[in-house]
């Protein structure tokens, strides 16, 4: 053969190795164009209702700090404060916090800002009221704007001494101040601390103030200029009107009644501190924000906890005051604040197992935001439908799969960096993409997994989700126990990925069974095959079920029957069914064998010599009926 | 030359070949219909207790969700027919061996859709069985 042929046919060959070794990747790239319109359309828009009057404006701060001074040295000035600040003329108020508005223009930008710890970026703006929850809020203004899917503005309040991403396109859109809270708290647990800057002004106030009493005055003050003080606090509170001589005082009823708002009123400043005193004595100045966040497990028609996931408190809605980790039942609990107005929202991640929950998009991380503010009262929410429930639901399974299914069952750990996972409302089943091989560092925007909420077209029942969620978590420990597994270029043939599939549905159909039955006794799950223990659990169905010969069927159920006491032959006398004498493995005698193992010959092997069990004289029997024919 | 072609072959295959890609297996509705032409209304329990008057010429219709391959018969391994006003009619158990021997055939051949099966394949995965005149002549006195 000349050398020029030589040449061209190894190219050849080069070419149709490439081709016939990642058929199966034929259809990702394909999907990619068509499947981000789909992404587009999985999450929800957000519907904003009105623009907020915010009180911590610097402007209005300011404002609200002189009308103080003036009020302290005239119409108030026998109140205990007047004695402290008789001497002051005056403080400039700047700003602690600057509001922010990032647009990144790719994914990179995006993730630089997302993973900012000091940023806490939202991808909906903090100063409108929330008036339909959703996912994202895509800005009208970026209407035919030519960047990638889903890239939208981000929001922060950023501290006004850290130094933001000047080369991200941002604009200030205010200047904030907010008052510190100077109690020392001791953090309760699970709670992540959150830092609050000191500035000049606040500075200023504690070398006149050294206890900061002022500052529930001036937020007070802020309030009422900005019409946002509550009816509690109106049922307490004496005002004068404005350019009234007489001294007289009045409700604000009476002063509502002569036409007055909140904001022409003048505060009389010895009410705020009954206001005050009443608090105390009710030993409501200082609060502890809780909760509990739950989720309908309607597989059992019972309410769990939503288990590690990070609660956001937020004063007004616009800073982060406290984080915090819900526990097992999901409660959370933060250290105390004197913030009275807050608003939560729980964010579907974990930071010590290292996933995070997608909204069916990379660039929109799962999480439900309360939309109304709780004054001094704990978030108490359930998620009995919609999108939050599901993501509340793969969250679960998620942690759960950290918690238990690795500690029960001795699985491998799934992930060496974070793994993410794109829960999609609006689309059909699952599946595991790992393309991290290093497992250190993310090569592409990208979900490791992917689940949807819908199969064939019908919304699945929450043990359906997460037995979904278990089966990709099982690939992506396999994954990670045994990566030459995968990067191998018989990993996408129907050997191989015989083997990988029914270890999944293997670990799927276990740790399944084992969640739900300890949820309740007497469980049934969702798409029972039969009315008796144990072919009404989970994936039972598959007891009766023919792996036919050459038919690709890579979802064996040969993990299950080397667990299972049950001879389906028998039981269910169906001669096409396979006889199963093979009982008693663990699924971590059996991941021990499948670890290192390159064909079902050699896990088949590995389990007879590494393992003693009384049935391995029958492992054979059983390996042949659905390991080495099923394949073209 | 041939060495770089070997060494972006190889970087080329890990990138591309490195990775699973996995679906979750596609689920199939099977569907079982049972047919009442015996000219009497029969109440037919199955489907995990549901319990439906099924007038002659009327159908009693459950789902089962699974995937290829599956063989199981009618749903939920039971089925009970009784005839109104009677304490009589047939109790089939899709678990051999709990039968009671009150079924109209071997009790599992009402449970699978493979070999021996009663039901014949309508339309793919849509499987019938047709209830006759003479189930009513035959029936066992049921217990209560």
């Amino acid at each position: 053969m000349k050398k020029s042929n030589l040449k061209r046919a190894i190219v050849s060959l080069f070419c149709m190795t490439l081709l016939l070794s990642c058929q199966k990747e034929e259809t990702q790239p394909m999907m990619q164009s068509g499947e981000a319109q789909i992404e587009e359309t999985d999450s929800k828009s957000i519907v904003l209702g009105q623009k907020l009057e915010i009180p911590y404006t610097v402007e209005n701060m300011q404002t609200a700090f002189d009308n103080l001074l003036f009020n302290l040295k005239g119409k108030s000035k026998h109140s205990k404060l007047a004695k402290t600040y008789k001497d002051e003329e005056g403080i400039e108020v700047l700003p602690s916090h600057y509001y922010y508005r990032f647009l990144p223009k790719d994914s990179l930008e995006h993730d630089l800002l997302v993973k900012d710890t000091v940023l806490q970026v939202s991808n909906i703006p903090l100063h409108y009221e929330i008036e339909e929850e959703g996912d994202f809020y895509h800005d009208p203004e970026l209407e035919g704007d030519e960047r990638a899917d889903g890239l939208s503005y981000l929001y922060a309040v950023v501290p006004y001494d850290y130094p933001i991403p000047e080369e991200i396109q941002n604009e200030r859109l205010d200047n904030m101040y907010f008052a510190p809270e100077l109690d020392k708290e001791e953090p309760e647990e699970g709670e992540i601390v959150v830092k609050q800057p000191q500035n000049k002004t606040t500075k200023d106030i504690l070398t006149v103030d050294e206890n900061g009493e002022v500052f529930e005055y001036l937020e007070l003050e802020a309030l009422k200029l900005t019409n946002n003080l509550e009816e509690d606090e109106l049922a307490v509170l004496k005002f004068y009107l404005p350019n009234d001589s007489s001294g007289m005082l009045y409700s604000y009823e009476e002063a509502s009644q002569l036409g007055y708002q909140q904001k022409d009123l003048v505060i009389d400043l010895v009410s705020v501190e009954t206001l005050l005193e009443q608090e105390t004595l009710a030993n409501r100045r200082k609060w502890y924000p809780s909760g509990k966040i739950t989720v309908q497990e309607d597989a059992v028609n019972k309410t769990v906890g939503v288990m590690g996931a990070e609660v956001k408190v937020r004063k007004w809605g616009l800073l982060v005051i406290r984080r915090a980790r819900t526990d097992r039942n999901g409660n959370f609990r933060t250290s105390r604040t004197r913030t009275k107005r807050v608003k939560y929202a729980v964010h579907f991640n974990s930071d010590s197992r290292r996933f995070r929950i997608m909204a069916g998009n990379m660039l929109v991380r799962a999480k439900h935001r309360g939309t109304r503010k709780y004054k001094r009262a704990p978030w108490n929410q359930h998620f009995s439908y919609g999108r939050s429930k599901f993501y509340a639901l793969v969250h679960n399974a998620v942690y759960d799969f950290y918690d238990r299914a690795v500690g029960k069952f001795g699985l491998h750990h799934p992930n060496q960096s974070w793994l993410r996972i794109s829960a999609k409302y609006n689309q059909e089943s699952g599946d595991h993409l790992d393309i991290n091989p290093g497992g250190k560092f993310t090569l592409l925007p990208y979900a490791e997994i992917r689940v949807g909420r819908l199969d064939d077209g019908r919304a699945m029942a929450s043990d359906e989700i997460y037995a979904l969620v278990s089966h990709e978590m099982a690939h992506a420990s396999h994954y990670r126990m045994d990566r030459d597994f995968f990067i191998n270029i018989r990993a996408a043939g129907c050997t191989l990925q015989t083997m990988a599939e029914s270890w999944a549905t293997g670990v799927e159909t276990e740790v399944t069974n084992d969640r739900y039955l300890g949820l309740s006794s007497n469980y049934v799950s969702t798409g029972s095959y039969r009315n008796y223990r144990p072919l009404n659990l989970f994936n039972s169905e598959r007891q009766a079920r023919e792996i036919k010969h050459k038919s690709n069927n890579e979802y064996t159920p040969i993990v299950i029957d080397l667990i299972d006491d049950f001879n389906q032959r028998f039981e269910l006398s169906i001669l096409a069914l396979p006889i199963d004498r093979v009982k008693g493995y663990s699924l971590k005698q059996i991941q021990t064998s499948l670890n290192h193992a390159r064909g079902p010959h050699g896990w088949k092997e590995r389990l007879k010599s590494q393992h003693y069990n009384s049935t391995e004289g029958f492992i054979d029997e059983l390996f042949g009926v659905y390991m080495f024919d099923n394949c073209k | 030359m041939l060495k770089r072609l070997f060494l972006l072959s190889f970087f080329l295959t890990i990138i591309c070949c490195g990775i699973i890609e996995d679906t979750s297996e596609p689920t199939l509705t099977y569907t079982y219909i049972i047919k009442n032409l015996t000219g009497s209304e029969l109440l037919i329990i199955s489907d995990f207790g549901r319990e439906q008057l099924t007038p002659n010429n009327s159908e009693f219709i459950c789902e089962t969700i699974s995937s290829e391959g599956y063989l199981g018969g009618l749903c939920s391994g039971e089925l009970e027919i009784r005839i109104p006003n009677t304490n009589t009619g047939y109790r089939c158990i899709g678990r051999p061996k709990l039968s009671e021997n009150l079924c109209f055939v071997e009790d599992h051949l009402l449970f699978t859709i493979s070999e021996g099966t009663i039901f014949t394949e309508i339309k793919t995965r849509t499987y019938e069985y047709v209830l006759t005149s003479d189930l009513l002549d035959n029936a066992f006195v049921l217990p209560e």
